[in-house]
Protein backbone atom coordinates (compact mmCIF):
# COMPACT_ATOMS: atom_id res chain seq x y z
CA UNK A 1 0.00 0.00 0.00
CA UNK A 2 1.38 3.48 -0.89
CA UNK A 3 -0.32 6.34 -0.35
CA UNK A 4 0.80 10.89 -0.83
CA UNK A 5 0.20 13.65 0.93
CA UNK A 6 1.12 16.89 0.64
CA UNK A 7 2.22 18.78 4.16
CA UNK A 8 2.42 22.39 5.29
CA UNK A 9 5.64 22.70 7.28
CA UNK A 10 4.10 25.19 9.39
CA UNK A 11 1.83 22.32 11.04
CA UNK A 12 4.69 19.35 10.14
CA UNK A 13 8.19 20.82 10.36
CA UNK A 14 11.17 18.74 8.56
CA UNK A 15 12.13 17.68 11.88
CA UNK A 16 9.26 15.77 12.83
CA UNK A 17 8.81 14.74 9.73
CA UNK A 18 12.50 12.90 9.24
CA UNK A 19 11.82 11.82 13.08
CA UNK A 20 8.98 10.23 12.24
CA UNK A 21 10.68 8.28 8.77
CA UNK A 22 12.96 7.13 11.68
CA UNK A 23 11.06 6.29 13.55
CA UNK A 24 8.96 3.95 11.21
CA UNK A 25 11.74 3.35 9.12
CA UNK A 26 11.22 -0.25 9.97
CA UNK A 27 7.62 -0.39 8.62
CA UNK A 28 7.17 2.19 5.80
CA UNK A 29 9.37 4.12 3.53
CA UNK A 30 9.32 7.62 3.46
CA UNK A 31 9.79 9.54 0.51
CA UNK A 32 9.68 13.64 1.13
CA UNK A 33 9.72 15.58 -2.11
CA UNK A 34 10.03 19.71 -1.47
CA UNK A 35 7.16 21.07 -3.50
CA UNK A 36 7.50 25.01 -2.63
CA UNK A 37 9.97 26.61 0.68
CA UNK A 38 6.93 25.39 2.75
CA UNK A 39 4.80 22.78 1.34
CA UNK A 40 6.31 19.14 0.84
CA UNK A 41 5.36 15.98 -0.97
CA UNK A 42 5.11 12.66 1.07
CA UNK A 43 4.94 9.30 -0.48
CA UNK A 44 4.50 6.70 2.22
CA UNK A 45 4.81 2.85 1.35
CA UNK A 46 4.26 0.31 3.67
CA UNK A 47 6.97 -2.07 3.39
CA UNK A 48 5.94 -5.44 4.50
CA UNK A 49 2.17 -6.29 3.66
CA UNK A 50 0.28 -8.36 5.34
CA UNK A 51 -2.97 -7.35 4.56
CA UNK A 52 -4.57 -3.75 3.87
CA UNK A 53 -5.89 -3.57 7.43
CA UNK A 54 -2.07 -3.24 9.06
CA UNK A 55 -0.94 -1.75 5.89
CA UNK A 56 -3.57 1.29 6.53
CA UNK A 57 -2.91 0.88 10.58
CA UNK A 58 1.14 1.47 9.54
CA UNK A 59 0.29 4.69 7.40
CA UNK A 60 -1.99 6.29 9.72
CA UNK A 61 0.38 5.53 13.08
CA UNK A 62 3.23 7.59 10.83
CA UNK A 63 1.20 10.25 10.43
CA UNK A 64 0.36 10.26 14.02
CA UNK A 65 3.96 10.58 14.96
CA UNK A 66 4.51 12.85 13.36
CA UNK A 67 1.88 15.13 13.66
CA UNK A 68 2.63 14.27 17.73
CA UNK A 69 6.59 14.89 16.78
CA UNK A 70 5.12 18.16 15.49
CA UNK A 71 3.08 19.15 18.26
CA UNK A 72 5.98 19.04 20.67
CA UNK A 73 7.99 21.37 18.61
CA UNK A 74 5.51 23.76 18.28
CA UNK A 75 5.18 23.52 22.06
CA UNK A 76 9.17 23.63 22.42
CA UNK A 77 9.23 26.74 20.23
CA UNK A 78 6.17 28.84 21.99
CA UNK B 1 -19.20 30.98 -0.06
CA UNK B 2 -18.84 29.59 3.55
CA UNK B 3 -17.61 26.04 3.80
CA UNK B 4 -19.24 23.41 5.08
CA UNK B 5 -17.72 22.92 8.84
CA UNK B 6 -17.86 19.21 8.78
CA UNK B 7 -17.97 16.93 5.70
CA UNK B 8 -17.59 13.33 4.83
CA UNK B 9 -15.08 12.05 2.25
CA UNK B 10 -13.45 8.18 1.33
CA UNK B 11 -9.67 7.78 -0.31
CA UNK B 12 -7.76 4.49 0.02
CA UNK B 13 -7.52 4.31 4.04
CA UNK B 14 -11.25 4.46 4.42
CA UNK B 15 -13.91 6.64 5.53
CA UNK B 16 -13.14 9.90 7.15
CA UNK B 17 -14.71 13.02 8.42
CA UNK B 18 -13.20 16.83 7.89
CA UNK B 19 -13.65 19.59 9.80
CA UNK B 20 -12.57 23.35 8.98
CA UNK B 21 -11.07 25.03 11.43
CA UNK B 22 -11.39 29.20 11.38
CA UNK B 23 -7.53 30.16 12.47
CA UNK B 24 -9.05 33.35 13.66
CA UNK B 25 -11.61 31.91 15.86
CA UNK B 26 -9.12 28.95 17.35
CA UNK B 27 -5.29 29.56 17.66
CA UNK B 28 -2.86 26.89 16.52
CA UNK B 29 -1.80 26.44 19.77
CA UNK B 30 -5.30 25.80 20.77
CA UNK B 31 -5.57 23.49 17.95
CA UNK B 32 -2.47 21.62 18.12
CA UNK B 33 -3.33 20.75 21.93
CA UNK B 34 -7.05 19.03 20.89
CA UNK B 35 -5.11 16.93 18.21
CA UNK B 36 -2.92 15.81 20.96
CA UNK B 37 -5.35 14.65 23.64
CA UNK B 38 -7.42 13.19 20.27
CA UNK B 39 -4.21 11.01 18.43
CA UNK B 40 -5.06 8.76 21.63
CA UNK B 41 -8.66 8.14 19.96
CA UNK B 42 -8.46 8.97 16.21
CA UNK B 43 -5.81 9.14 13.52
CA UNK B 44 -5.62 12.91 12.53
CA UNK B 45 -4.15 14.89 9.58
CA UNK B 46 -3.72 18.38 9.80
CA UNK B 47 -3.09 20.80 6.35
CA UNK B 48 -4.20 23.75 5.06
CA UNK B 49 -6.17 24.35 2.27
CA UNK B 50 -5.53 26.40 -0.91
CA UNK B 51 -9.14 27.52 -1.16
CA UNK B 52 -9.62 28.52 2.78
CA UNK B 53 -6.00 30.21 3.32
CA UNK B 54 -7.09 30.99 7.04
CA UNK B 55 -8.31 27.65 8.29
CA UNK B 56 -6.83 24.26 9.10
CA UNK B 57 -8.36 21.13 7.72
CA UNK B 58 -8.87 17.88 10.04
CA UNK B 59 -8.81 14.84 8.60
CA UNK B 60 -10.76 12.90 11.45
CA UNK B 61 -10.47 9.12 11.32
CA UNK B 62 -11.90 6.63 13.98
CA UNK B 63 -9.13 3.89 15.24
CA UNK B 64 -11.85 1.17 15.18
CA UNK B 65 -14.54 0.96 13.41
CA UNK B 66 -17.36 3.12 13.94
CA UNK B 67 -20.84 4.20 12.87
CA UNK B 68 -20.89 7.33 10.31
CA UNK B 69 -23.13 8.85 13.53
CA UNK B 70 -20.44 7.85 16.30
CA UNK B 71 -17.83 9.22 14.00
CA UNK B 72 -19.94 12.56 13.80
CA UNK B 73 -20.45 12.12 17.82
CA UNK B 74 -16.24 12.02 17.69
CA UNK B 75 -16.08 15.02 15.61
CA UNK B 76 -18.40 16.95 17.44
CA UNK B 77 -16.40 16.41 21.02
CA UNK B 78 -13.54 17.13 19.55
CA UNK B 79 -15.07 20.36 18.35
CA UNK B 80 -16.07 20.83 22.11
CA UNK B 81 -12.76 20.62 22.97
CA UNK B 82 -10.90 22.57 20.50
CA UNK B 83 -13.20 25.39 22.60
CA UNK B 84 -12.31 24.05 25.88
CA UNK B 85 -8.40 24.70 24.69
CA UNK B 86 -8.84 27.64 23.16
CA UNK B 87 -10.60 29.17 26.24
CA UNK B 88 -7.74 27.81 28.48
CA UNK B 89 -5.54 29.75 26.21
CA UNK B 90 -7.17 32.77 26.38
CA UNK B 91 -6.76 32.53 30.29
CA UNK B 92 -3.55 32.04 29.84
CA UNK B 93 -2.95 35.17 27.84
CA UNK B 94 -4.66 36.79 30.33
CA UNK B 95 -3.69 35.61 33.53
CA UNK B 96 0.05 34.84 32.26
CA UNK B 97 1.82 37.99 33.67
CA UNK B 98 0.25 37.86 36.95
CA UNK B 99 1.16 33.95 37.42
CA UNK B 100 4.66 34.86 36.82
CA UNK B 101 4.45 38.12 39.27
CA UNK B 102 2.71 35.35 41.59
CA UNK B 103 6.06 32.84 41.01
CA UNK B 104 9.22 35.70 40.94
CA UNK B 105 7.49 36.71 43.97
CA UNK B 106 7.49 33.38 45.89
CA UNK B 107 10.74 32.48 44.88
CA UNK B 108 12.45 35.33 44.96
CA UNK B 109 10.87 37.27 47.58
CA UNK B 110 12.95 38.99 50.59
CA UNK B 111 15.74 41.49 50.00
CA UNK B 112 18.14 39.24 48.59
CA UNK B 113 16.29 38.48 45.25
CA UNK B 114 19.54 37.85 43.19
CA UNK B 115 20.15 33.99 42.98
CA UNK B 116 24.35 34.53 42.78
CA UNK B 117 24.08 35.08 46.53
CA UNK B 118 22.46 32.20 47.34
CA UNK B 119 24.83 29.62 48.95
CA UNK B 120 24.35 26.38 47.40
CA UNK B 121 25.76 23.53 45.54
CA UNK B 122 29.86 23.48 46.27
CA UNK B 123 29.64 26.90 47.20
CA UNK B 124 28.81 26.03 50.60
CA UNK B 125 29.82 22.84 51.59
CA UNK B 126 28.22 21.97 55.19
CA UNK B 127 31.30 21.28 57.22
CA UNK B 128 31.72 18.27 59.76
CA UNK B 129 28.98 18.53 62.70
CA UNK B 130 27.16 20.72 60.75
CA UNK B 131 23.12 19.49 60.84
CA UNK B 132 20.33 21.09 59.02
CA UNK B 133 18.74 21.93 62.49
CA UNK B 134 21.48 24.30 62.91
CA UNK B 135 20.08 25.90 59.68
CA UNK B 136 23.25 28.25 59.32
CA UNK B 137 22.55 29.15 56.00
CA UNK B 138 19.04 30.47 57.51
CA UNK B 139 16.46 28.77 55.46
CA UNK B 140 13.65 28.36 57.99
CA UNK B 141 14.03 32.21 58.48
CA UNK B 142 10.55 34.14 57.19
CA UNK B 143 11.57 36.29 54.36
CA UNK B 144 8.32 37.70 53.30
CA UNK B 145 7.33 41.27 54.24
Amino acid sequence: MEITRTVDHALYPRRALTEATHAYRDYCDVKITPITSHKSHLKISVKQQADAASAREVILEFLNYALDKSIHIHLENE
Amino acid sequence: MSPEPLTWEADGLGAFATCLVDTAVYNKTAIFKTAYWYTERCYLFLSKPDDFPGSIRLEIRPKKQLTKDELTVLCREFCNSLIDQQVRQDVIAETGPIRDSLLKKAFFEGKNSSASSIQSGDTRVPQAGETYQEDRLRISRSTGT
